[in-house]
């Protein structure tokens, strides 16, 4: 409720009027655009689209792909075989530009097979789905948390995979779900360990607040290496921020889907 | 009309100073009225219609509005310090009354020989209730046991009422087991139909109905399925024949005024929260007007999905039209904040 209503305060106190009470142009930001794509998670290839529900609206988009970065072209279609990062907004002269939307998409390789250890922490009773088999099935994910997540919410989260087969890797990328309004946060830190030996950190810097459910990958770089087992370990957000109705208190950490390059 | 807000006065008055060239003067442009909607369905915005002191006026969600024939504007709000603010077009506030409906939710006026009644749904009480328009009790529908669909009061969440030229009274069990249930204008109930469920004769969210009598031949129903994001038309005697699709909107009563349907759309999309905006359907129940929301955009006689495409409505819960095709939209959830006017240009 409380994110609600300061969705309302930001339009009244943003809202600028003339001597009649009127809303004036350049008072009402536009709505993010519409990020699009038949797969998130694809083999070979997957299509994103970036619209906005109002014709007359100009959106622009950034793309970042883990290699090389790239423009949209005009028609904000592109095709990809790579894995990308597309943000964009839109912008119209009577009005406020949207806010950033953004989406990611990421490819799996169906070569590389692997076990959850019985090691790892397991799920709240409440979110553990169908088990850490769901950490592999490459379904895309849904914003809908009640849906095919691992829900955590304890303070670290150790994650134990265990290869089939001696496996050359040197990326790992989570997938996750951001709903401030469900209590679930990004996480504070993500390392990937090969047994106490630390490959990769990322820190990860406290929320701003959002009022609308986000997928988010986090991806972790490092020098390639023959694996047979490596571990990720989860600082959750342990300390909700000040803005939260429970700042202070520990949040939900939600992971779907763990893809290894 | 103009206005020159103190942002512009800066970047005029810092014109010379900047050295900008024709062009750049040219470029900037004065703040002028906003104007949403689409097709000849354009309106200018008023977002302090109405705006009382919130401590001797509060309201909690601003569920529906009507309009008496005196051009009065009835606003029904579930704080139970005044469920019934009544207003002029104006915004002035001219009455208040009703301190004993906590889930005051539906509102409809109905003229029975020269006298308007109110019709209030109460998804707390779980009752519907007919009263004055100053607010005197006059009739009192509980929870309908004797269909045999319901057992316990709290069973029945009625949303929306509509009530036929004869007087029978149609309520919508839109929070409850969404049924569509017929009563006599006494009272006593002859029929239900819908019903939970995903057949098409069946209901998700039945959060709205009224009556259709733009063509005085066909009076039929039109019964709100928000989560099916259609309105369902059936024969007054409870039989389906058909549905009006408005894929992405998840909408709340149909309103409707002249040969147009007003929606207000809770919700847009995937069904986030803050994503609302307006829908107006014409004669054909094509959509023609979408304030708030992006284009409405028809492929092979197919509305394609609606969403939200500004920053303008939070969860808009009603449409209210007055004598001068106004607009008028109470909001649930939207930070105890009182109606928006939106006035045709």
């Amino acid at each position: 409720m409380r994110f609600v209503w300061g969705m309302v305060m930001c339009f009244f106190l943003s809202t600028s009027f003339g001597q009649d009470t009127l809303v004036q142009t350049e008072s009402i930001a536009l709505a993010p655009p519409v990020i699009s794509t038949d797969s998130i998670l694809f083999v070979s290839s997957t299509i994103v689209v970036a619209q906005h529900p109002m014709q007359e609206a100009k959106v622009t988009c950034s793309v970042s792909g883990l290699e090389n970065d790239i423009r949209l072209p005009a028609d904000q279609r592109i095709f990809t075989e790579k894995p990308l990062n597309v943000a964009c907004s839109a912008s119209h002269p009577d009005f406020k530009d949207s806010e950033v939307a953004m989406l990611s998409v990421r490819k799996v390789n169906p070569d590389i097979s692997w076990m959850v250890s019985e090691e790892s922490t397991p799920p709240a009773e409440k979110y553990a789905a169908g088990g850490f088999q769901l950490l592999s099935d490459r379904a895309s994910p849904q914003l809908d948390y009640g849906i095919h997540w691992l829900g955590f919410n304890q303070p670290m989260v150790e994650l134990v995979f265990d290869f089939s087969a001696p496996t050359y890797c040197h990326q790992v990328s989570l997938s996750t779900l951001i709903n401030h309004r469900a209590w679930i946060f990004e996480p504070s830190q993500i390392q990937v360990f090969e047994g106490e030996e630390p490959l990769a950190t990322l820190e990860i810097p406290v929320a701003e607040a959002s009022t609308t459910a986000a997928l988010r990958f986090y991806d972790l770089l490092f020098e390639p290496r023959l694996v047979r087992s490596l571990s990720i370990r989860i600082q959750t957000n342990s300390s909700l921020p000040a803005w939260h109705p429970g700042k202070g208190g520990q949040g939900w950490f939600f992971v779907d889907e763990v893809l290894f390059e | 009309m103009r206005n020159m807000d103190r942002r512009h006065f800066l970047q005029l008055s810092g014109l010379g100073l900047a050295g900008l060239s024709l062009p750049g003067l040219l470029a900037l442009r004065p703040a002028e009225d906003l104007v949403i909607g689409h097709g000849s369905y354009r309106y200018k915005i008023d977002v302090r219609w109405g705006r009382l002191n919130p401590e001797r006026h509060p309201v909690k969600d601003c569920h529906e509005m009507v309009q008496d024939r005196q051009g009065r504007l009835f606003l029904l709000t579930n704080h139970v310090r005044n469920n019934v603010l009544i207003y002029d077009t104006a915004g002035k506030l001219l009455e208040s009354w009703g301190t004993t409906f906590p889930g005051a939710h539906g509102l409809t006026i109905h003229d029975e020989g020269g006298e308007e009644f109110l019709y209030i749904t109460d998804t707390e009480r779980h009752t519907v209730t007919k009263t004055t328009l100053g607010g005197q009790v006059v009739l009192e529908i509980p929870f309908p046991q004797a269909s045999g669909k319901y057992q316990r009061a709290d069973q029945f969440k009625p949303t929306e009422t509509a009530i036929a030229d004869n007087g029978d009274i149609f309520i919508a069990d839109g929070y409850g087991e969404q049924y569509v249930l017929q009563y006599s204008a006494k009272g006593e109930l002859i029929h239900l139909f819908g019903g939970k469920g995903n057949a098409e004769h069946q209901l998700g969210n039945a959060h709205g109905v009224c009556i259709d009598r733009r063509n005085p031949k066909d009076v039929h129903l039109l019964v709100t399925d928000r989560m099916a994001n259609q309105l369902k038309q059936y024969n007054l005697d409870g039989s389906f024949r058909g549905a009006i699709h408005l894929p992405g909107a998840y909408i709340c009563r149909p309103v409707i005024k002249d040969q147009n349907i007003y929606l207000a759309t809770i919700w847009s999309g995937k069904g986030d929260q803050g994503t609302g905006f307006v829908s107006i359907l014409a004669a054909q129940n094509r959509l023609v007007s979408a304030p708030g929301g992006g284009n409405p955009v028809y492929e092979n006689d197919a509305l394609q999905p609606m969403r939200q495409a500004m920053r303008l409505f939070v969860h808009p819960h009603d449409v209210c039209v007055d004598r001068d095709d106004n607009l008028y939209i109470p909001q649930w959830n939207a930070g105890q904040s009182y109606p928006i006017k939106l006035i045709r240009v």
